[in-house]
């Protein structure tokens, strides 16, 4: 029973972490706007 | 940046974690023989990598040569340095991730192989002491693999990030190539060579490693203009392609406002026109990207000339035509850095400088050693001319630059100097630019005679298709002839056509010929 707690636990901030570096991450390169080449050639 | 040490630390340690896990019950003999299955894997995967052509990003590479050459159709045919490098960048950028997988594909087989044979024997050992020492080489083995799985990343960071650092140090602000590769350094190369990743993979002596594998895999035979084949290292040739592709297109934005910019504004280019023509491969590159280009007329002459050359050069010619454009520049920013990058100014200083005997024996063997510089001197010299008619107010000395280029030939160029010398003393004793006076060029008649004795010095280089022409002045030299026609506009003009031109011409051949 203790050791299916741990397990609970772990899995949970696993799917945490994960979960956040994903949002993270997609929000950094969503916001990434790369300067426009109008007018220079 | 938070993000790449989030990951970074999250792929370190979850990589590592999982090596431990997979290792708990297994023998100290399996875990050792299945980390000795990482490196093996990857010489097979390297070996493998070295045999096949696998060119994965051929399209992808396709589109963007062709989207910056303004949609000319790059073939084979056509262009097979252009289409080569292209080919020969995607097949490197397709070994190195046919690498990375093909490692990964063979450890995970090694691995199963390994523990069916260990399976089979029934020989594992189990004692919690052991157990931790197997999940410790667990652990070294996922590591390890995680490391030289980077390979994709080694060559990202090797080609791109000594480009960005130029980019960074050489900061022209007006600049799209600049702006973006700063950018792109900033929110990306940046925070990923500074990540824990990158730190451990390079600390760890992999990285190292991986360096060496990845110039090794991108060193490709290609075909080029000429039909010569090249070896070319692709990792060198893109960080050098961009790395000297960034101050052209600075240095084409300040053509394309030559007003608005100095000759030091564009000084990057002497090096890295000299670059350019040191090697073959990529004097062919460059020549053939400028000849497939829509992009590159300025509405300078000079540097049109250039242009024009290259689209209708000899193959064989290009290293010669970048190193003399490379010498070109180089006499001219050291001599003033300070003049306006329009022909006009550039003539000007040209012309001003040219009884510098050390600056004209430098200008004079940079234009000789070429084609595109003979053609140069031919545009450089007529301008200089023009000027002094229009200083003098006769519109031109009316030289035919077409006679000018038949009769003297490319292998005189740097004579040309001469000719210049004597525009730029002329220009002195008539009291400098913008105070000629018709007055004083009559005063001063025996210096334009001078002047246009000069020409005189390619006497004997006439073309029978100038019959007609010398039949006129059949008892003058050339040179004479050219002085004539000059003079006798001169005075034609100055009396305000009271007098004909026959009648002008009459009366210098006499001067010249008593």
């Amino acid at each position: 029973m203790k050791n299916k707690l741990w397990v609970l636990i772990a899995v949970v901030a696993l799917v945490a972490v994960v979960s956040l570096t994903v949002v993270l991450s997609l929000s950094y390169f969503k916001g990434l706007s790369f300067p426009s080449a109008a007018g220079h050639f | 940046m938070f993000v790449y040490q989030l990951v970074s630390i999250e792929l370190i340690v979850g990589v590592v974690l999982i090596g431990v896990l997979a290792s708990r019950g297994k023998s100290i003999a399996e875990r050792v023989v299945s980390l000795i299955c990482v490196p093996l894997s990857f010489i097979v995967a390297f070996i493998l990598a070295k045999l096949i052509n696998v060119s994965m990003l051929g399209g992808v590479v396709d589109k963007f040569i062709s989207s910056i050459n303004g949609g000319a159709d790059v073939t084979e045919e056509t262009y097979p340095t252009l289409y080569g490098i292209s080919k020969a960048a995607a097949v490197s950028i397709g070994k190195h991730i046919l690498l990375t997988v093909t490692f990964l594909l063979l450890l995970c087989v090694f691995s199963i192989i390994v523990h069916l044979i260990f399976k089979s024997q029934e020989n594992r050992e189990s004692s919690t002491g052991k157990n931790a020492v197997c999940c410790v080489i667990g652990g070294v083995k996922y590591f390890l693999a995680l490391m030289l799985s980077l390979l994709p990343l080694t060559m990202l960071l090797r080609v791109a990030k000594p480009v960005a650092d130029y980019a960074r140090q050489n900061q022209p602000k007006d600049t799209y190539a600049y702006e973006l590769s700063e950018y792109i350094d900033d929110k990306i190369l940046d925070p990923l060579e500074n990540s824990v990743l990158a730190k451990v993979n390079k600390y760890s002596g992999v990285g190292f490693l991986l360096d060496t594998v990845s110039d090794s895999i991108s060193t490709q035979n290609v075909t080029l203009t000429d039909k010569s084949t090249a070896k070319v290292n692709i990792n060198d040739f893109l960080r050098r392609l961009v790395d000297d592709g960034l101050p052209v297109v600075s240095a084409y934005e300040c053509f394309k406002h030559p007003t608005q910019h100095l000759l030091g504004d564009v000084s990057d280019l002497p090096r890295v026109m000299k670059d350019i023509s040191s090697d073959k491969a990529m004097s062919c590159f460059v020549a053939e990207l400028i000849a497939s280009s829509s992009v590159g007329k300025t509405d300078d002459p000079i540097v049109d000339k250039f242009i024009s050359a290259i689209k209708s050069g000899d193959p064989s010619t290009y290293s010669k035509t970048f190193e003399t454009m490379g010498k070109v520049f180089e006499t001219l920013i050291e001599k003033d850095p300070s003049v306006l990058l329009s022909s006009e100014d550039v003539v000007d200083l040209l012309i001003k400088s040219m009884k510098d005997k050390e600056f004209s024996e430098k200008i004079s063997e940079a234009l000789a050693s070429s084609d595109v510089g003979s053609e140069i001197a031919y545009e450089i010299t007529s301008k200089a001319l023009d000027s002094v008619g229009d200083t003098i107010g006769v519109g031109g000395l009316n030289i035919n630059m077409e006679l000018f280029k038949q009769l003297f030939g490319e292998e005189n160029v740097a004579k040309y100097a001469e000719i210049l010398i004597k525009v730029s003393e002329l220009i002195d004793e008539l009291g400098g630019m913008g105070n000629i006076t018709p007055d004083k060029v009559i005063s001063k008649f025996d210096k334009v005679g001078a002047l246009l004795d000069a020409l005189a010095v390619f006497e004997g280089k006439a073309d029978t298709s100038f019959e007609a022409l010398t039949a006129i002045a059949k008892d003058a030299s050339y040179a004479k002839y050219f002085a004539f026609i000059g003079a006798a506009e001169i005075i034609a003009r100055y009396e305000n056509n009271t007098s004909s031109f026959e009648q002008s011409f009459a009366m210098i051949r006499d001067h010249f010929t008593k």
